[in-house]
């Protein structure tokens, strides 16, 4: 009995001795308060505004055989993770408007879109679309190219598939749903801006024998017509 | 046991990573596009008719030439006749002109009775076809429109004039006396007859030329007396001239 005694308070001595040595050892800490972790941010203005936006292009009183300046746009990564650009295009719709004589004498008739050949690329009962092409582009040539808001042939032009000139819509059908700018791997840094430009050609038909041919269309059919799409530009954060 | 412990563990981080690639940081905007294409359309409206046409005599008519589009238009001039006076009237036809949206041009066409004209045309009527087309101003094709007018043309058809030059009213006539009498008709005279004292026998005078037409007539067939000779004339619709005179004979 006496020798247990001694054991335990000997297991208490030493217990109480190391405890207190260690706890007593020099030691220092310090708080930093409220750490946070921020995500960042991809955000793609057009002008500077954000979504939905107004209409940015336009052209009007369009006649055959001629070029137009459909305008640009600044596209801003206005967040702070780069991203990549992507351009597409859907919701062509061509309506017909007026219906004047010089149409109808020409076979357009009230809700009908003259496409004997079934090419088209759009919904709506107008023409338009069907006789223009449409061609954009990132300013991007030397000199007076970069900032002349117009797609010269030293941009960053943006082509459909297949397309091995400037006719961008191929076959005056502009490809929808389709990232124009996936090719060109165009990286906005945050900050960073880039002028998108759009240009049109309102194609003549007498340089077109096909359209007067087999596909029955004519310049007049698509008179008073109007033409629309949604550009859809994106960024995507880089892998 | 194990490699089922494997298999749950890839599975798993598999999933993760597609998660993770789902989620990344991305943002869209949309523009709209919206493109409007013009018109080229012209409208023709009679301004004034001509009057009636006759020969050798220029006649003017007019009509109005607007351009209702919304483009510069060129427009040309065709003008022809389907019926009588195909090719018996000779136009000046305008020059290839040029017109802003919403102008009125005032056309006006000189108009010439002329070309193998006959006296069988005095009283015809015939639609002058004006064909305008229409074409932007810088295109091969493009728009265009073609608009035609009727614009309706008459000849005239005046009926003869007469004058007689003699014998006069109340002259004394004997022997041979030459009858001569004046007819105008600017599409010509198909004949010129006189008779006496309203009797069937008819005589035909002879064109002479310069409007005048003669009769050697012999007065001793009649008797001694006072007579009345009747003049006639006709042009080629047989619209006729008359006029008379009284002769006293004395042979």
């Amino acid at each position: 009995m006496k020798k247990g005694l001694v054991l335990i308070m000997t297991v208490a001595l030493v217990t109480l001795l190391v405890g207190t040595g260690f706890a007593a050892l020099f030691s220092d800490t310090e708080t930093v308060a409220a750490n946070s972790f921020t995500a960042g941010s991809l955000d793609l203005t057009v002008d500077g505004e954000n979504g939905p936006l107004t209409a940015k292009f336009s052209a009007d009183n369009m006649q055959p055989g001629k070029f137009y300046d459909g305008g640009c746009v600044t596209l801003t990564n206005a967040g702070t993770l780069p991203g990549q650009l992507t351009v597409m295009v859907n919701n062509l719709v061509s309506n017909e408007n007026d219906l004047i004589e010089p149409e109808v004498s020409d076979g357009d008739a009230p809700g009908v879109e003259v496409d004997l050949d079934g090419y088209h690329g759009n919904t709506g009962d107008g023409e338009l679309w069907d006789q223009i092409s449409v061609g954009f582009c990132l300013e991007a040539g030397a000199g007076s190219h970069s900032t002349n808001n117009h797609c010269d042939w030293d941009d960053l032009r943006f082509k459909a598939p297949g397309s091995t000139n400037d006719d961008y819509s191929s076959y005056y059908s502009i490809k929808q749903n389709y990232d124009y700018a996936a090719s060109k791997n165009v990286v906005l840094q945050p900050g960073e801006s880039v002028v998108f430009c759009t240009e049109l050609r309102f194609v003549d038909d007498a340089t077109n024998s096909w359209w007067g041919g087999s596909a029955g269309m004519t310049n007049n059919q698509a008179m008073t017509d109007e033409a629309l799409l949604d550009f859809i530009f994106g960024l995507n954060q880089l892998p | 046991m194990k490699n089922l412990l494997k298999g749950i563990f890839f599975t798993a981080l598999v999933l993760s990573f597609l998660q993770g690639v789902a989620t990344l940081f991305s943002d869209t905007e949309a523009a709209t596009e919206n493109y409007q294409a013009g018109s080229l359309e012209i409208n023709l409206e009679n301004y004034s008719s001509a009057g009636e046409l006759f020969p050798h005599t220029p006649e003017n008519c007019s009509f109005l030439v607007e351009n209702t589009g919304t483009l510069p238009i060129k427009y040309e001039i065709s003008l022809s006749f389907a019926g009588a006076l195909k090719n018996k009237v000779s136009i000046t036809t305008p020059a290839t002109s040029t017109l802003n949206p919403g102008q009125v041009d005032t056309v006006t066409l000189e108009l010439l009775l002329s070309q193998g004209f006959s006296p069988t045309l005095k009283g015809e009527s015939d639609l002058l076809e004006i064909t305008v087309s229409a074409t932007q101003v810088n295109a091969i094709g493009g728009f265009r429109d073609e608009k035609t007018l009727d614009i309706p043309i008459k000849v005239a058809s005046p009926a003869p004039t007469f004058n007689i030059l003699s014998p006069t009213t109340g002259a004394t006539v004997s022997g041979k006396t030459l009858i001569q009498v004046e007819v105008t008709d600017a599409f010509g005279i198909s004949g010129v007859y006189f008779t006496i004292d309203q009797d069937n026998q008819q005589f035909q005078l002879e064109d002479k030329g310069s409007n005048i037409y003669q009769f050697l007539w012999d007065s001793t067939t009649l008797s001694n007396g006072t007579h009345t000779l009747y003049f006639v004339a006709y042009d080629a619709l047989n619209q006729s001239a008359s006029d008379l005179v009284q002769i006293d004979v004395s042979n």
